[in-house]
């Protein structure tokens, strides 16, 4: 497998968990804020099935990742600034994930809040890594 | 001590994560292809000099395709590049298709020339 393959396989697979965390954290918040709790509790099964996805599928798009750069962790110029964002993201994507799987719906109000913050701050870096990802591969 | 449910999944996720990431970077090791062994390092140009401004340049646009050091990794080796300026610097602003993205919006003419300076001192 060259390195044609890997790009086109990294390109295509991390839309998957990009897109995913954007939704789980679309409906947690509407989980977090909606007022009647029927609709919150709906809102949040959204969330944690769309976190669960994006969790599972960003192996594949790390691995993938890691055979493109042929094992560059960290590199330099705009790979740099791609890793600085991606594994972050990537280890608060998985944390995330397990804590909810472990919690499910028994978390406290304030937890959930916290949650929020983590999982909007693992979004931004997941998108700012996406931004140099494509940097990298389009250019300008 | 009896932890809180909440506070179990903090640990179960703080450790999931770290294994994550170790898995990750160990399987970095895994894709590494062994060292060449040619050795050859990158003279860095004077700071201050035309060279050294595409040098940085390089770094930060160039190098995660052509290599730290230059001698090619998914794209070609630039030492004893060949090519007139023009040449090099259309192939820097418009790329080549399916093979090196274009840089024409994102460098500017200055840049342009201080990135063939650089590749020239490769010759050197």
């Amino acid at each position: 497998m060259n390195q044609t393959f890997w790009a086109r396989m990294h390109g295509g697979v991390t839309h998957f968990p990009i897109a995913l965390i954007m939704v789980s954290v679309v409906f947690d918040a509407a989980g977090f804020w909606w007022r009647d709790e029927a609709r919150r509790r709906e809102f949040r099964a959204i969330g944690f099935y769309s976190l669960l996805i994006a969790a599972a599928a960003s192996p594949v798009a790390v691995l993938s990742g890691i055979a493109l750069s042929k094992g560059i962790l960290l590199g330099t110029g705009m790979l740099a600034l791609h890793h600085y964002f991606i594994w972050p993201a990537f280890g608060l994507l998985i944390g995330l994930a397990v804590w909810r799987l472990v919690v499910r719906e028994r978390a406290s109000r304030r937890a959930g809040g916290f949650y929020l913050v983590l999982a909007s701050l693992t979004l931004v870096a997941m998108m700012t890594a996406g931004y140099w990802g494509g940097e990298m591969i389009i250019g300008k | 001590m009896k932890l809180s449910l909440e506070f179990k999944g903090v640990i179960l996720g703080i450790i999931s994560a770290l294994a994550a990431v170790g898995i990750a970077f160990a399987a970095g090791k895994a894709f590494r292809p062994p060292p060449s062994g040619d050795g050859a390092g990158l003279v860095i140009p004077p700071a201050g000099t035309q060279a050294h401004q595409g040098y940085t340049l390089f770094m930060m646009n160039c190098a995660h395709c052509h290599g730290n050091d230059a001698h090619g990794d998914e794209g070609p080796d630039l030492h004893g590049v060949t090519k007139s300026d023009a040449r090099i610097a259309s192939m820097i602003k418009n790329g080549v298709k399916g093979e090196m993205p274009k840089f024409g919006s994102k460098l500017t003419d200055t840049d342009v020339q201080a990135l063939i300076a650089f590749v020239r001192t490769l010759n050197e």
